[in-house]
């Protein structure tokens, strides 16, 4: 018997997935050429699936600044944070980060799914309480089953439902670490946070915010949903990662709580891998710069989240969450979402396929978003793309019904 | 409470696998966790749920439940 046995059910759904030509989870990129462009299958097609809200990957700045990391200190590190990998580089980073969010301690870790790994499973330990909003993303599950802590699930983005789990626990001992996300990532929809801080205040419960899709979105200095909602007082940890706005990889946390070092001793996935290369670490710090410096990136990409968000509306697509740079379009079914999604690509416009269980609620979702790069005739080519395909694959109504309606 | 979730016909019992006997997916069980959940005014944790297969096994984890609140 195969050891990939217990998969096979899965094996033949990514067949059936395959069936309309091409398989959805293993698209290649063969040439990226700027935030918004890359040549897929030998055609130019317009990206629109890349978390690259900024669109700072080509920046001059950036690449220079990794250009000269990596001809003056080398191609990796070869060691842990705690070995030989923390350079001055890495170093200088965390005080910038600790600058740019107002904050006394910041850790950089190697990937976004590692920060939120290693800080939430060594907060909550054996005795304490981990309360985490249903729709988390993996790293904040993953997290849960590394913890020794007992984990809680409260409903969605539901601050009624948050409070009922903290009272039934109010005479238990033990932390209760309350996990939330700044805007989530499948269906865009940012956390209640005000709403969210009053329970948490009321039961002395900690509070952890991942703002991997906020930082650089929300708040009139990029700092994320905290800052937008005028509670980073109340906000313990922010997570982040450097994958999305900052146009590279990596993780961060930062918190003004006592003795939070002790976590570079304590986290283990911040111990027991190499830490970021050079490269990586200028390019992103020159990009927290850009960031800071030029509001302009931020006022583009929110008119940018206008002219796609309301085309499509208008249009009649059914869209998720708040309007923000995730813009989630709803697919009657999974049939209808893989053909659409497919149709797209080989017209030009890349696009996220999002499947259950990965998205909430067993919703099929074309999963776009928005770049401050993408200049208006791309926003217009690809709302009147999904429009024409839509139509034809039954996902709105046509023209002349559409009219009559 | 689990009968609008059976997609079989099959009577419920004690010993009903949840899953796998009545065609539940992972999505639905957690809808009905929820429901259970509020019905009985407790907190069901994930890490309880891995232990959780049968009609048995759920009351048992909400009496156990109960108690510790009540304790």
């Amino acid at each position: 018997m195969s050891i990939f046995k217990r998969f096979d059910s899965l094996i033949q759904a990514h067949r059936d997935l395959s069936a309309c030509g091409t398989d959805p989870f293993s698209v290649r990129l063969d040439r990226v050429l700027s935030p918004t462009r890359a040549i897929v299958g030998g055609q130019p097609v317009i990206l629109a699936g890349t978390n690259n809200y900024l669109g700072l990957t080509f920046d001059p700045g950036c690449i220079a600044a990794a250009i000269e990391a990596v001809e003056g200190e080398g191609t990796g590190t070869t060691g842990s944070r705690i070995a030989n990998g923390s350079y001055a580089l890495h170093k200088a980073l965390e005080v910038r980060l600790a600058e740019f969010f107002g904050r006394r301690h910041a850790m950089v870790f190697t990937t976004g799914y590692q920060a939120n790994l290693g800080i939430i499973s060594t907060l909550a330990g054996q005795g304490d309480f981990l309360i985490i909003d249903s729709d988390s993303h993996a790293s904040i599950y993953d997290a849960a089953r590394l913890s020794s802590a007992t984990v809680i699930r409260f409903k969605h983005n539901d601050p009624a439902d948050l409070e009922k789990r903290l009272h039934r626990l109010a005479n238990r001992p033990g932390n209760k670490i309350i996990v939330v996300e700044g805007i989530y990532s499948m269906i865009g929809d940012q956390a209640p946070l005000a709403e969210i801080v009053t329970v948490k205040r009321k039961y002395g419960a900690y509070l952890l915010v991942d703002e991997a899709h906020s930082l650089g979105v929300l708040g009139d200095h990029g700092r994320g949903l905290a800052e937008h909602a005028g509670v980073e007082d109340d906000v313990d940890f922010v997570v982040g990662t450097f994958s999305k706005s900052l146009g590279a990889v990596g993780g961060f946390c930062v918190s003004d709580l006592e003795d939070f070092d002790v976590l570079r001793i304590v986290c283990r996935p911040y111990m027991f891998t190499a830490s970021l290369p050079p490269s990586v670490i200028a390019s992103v710090t020159a990009a927290l710069a850009v960031m800071e410096n030029d509001p302009h990136l931020r006022r583009r990409l929110w008119n940018n989240v206008d002219t796609l968000y309301d085309g499509l509306a208008l249009n009649g697509f059914v869209l998720g969450g708040q309007k923000g740079p995730v813009v989630a379009v709803h697919l009657p079914s999974q049939g209808v979402a893989v053909r659409t999604w497919y149709d797209l690509l080989r017209t030009g416009v890349y696009v996220n396929l999002a499947l259950p269980p990965a998205t909430p609620n067993g919703m099929p979702l074309l999963r776009c978003s928005v770049c401050a790069a993408h200049s208006r005739d791309d926003l217009e080519t690809i709302v009147d793309t999904m429009v024409d395909i839509g139509q034809r694959n039954g996902v709105i109504e046509p023209p002349a019904r559409a009219a009559r309606a | 409470m689990l009968e609008p979730y059976n997609k079989t016909g099959k009577r419920i019992q004690r010993g009903t696998d949840i899953m796998r006997d009545l065609d539940v997916d992972s999505l639905a069980v957690m809808n009905f966790i929820m429901k259970i959940e509020d019905r009985f005014d407790i907190s069901i944790p994930l890490n309880a749920m891995a232990e959780i297969q049968t009609v048995e096994d759920l009351a048992t984890t909400v009496l156990k439940m109960k108690t510790e609140a009540g304790a």
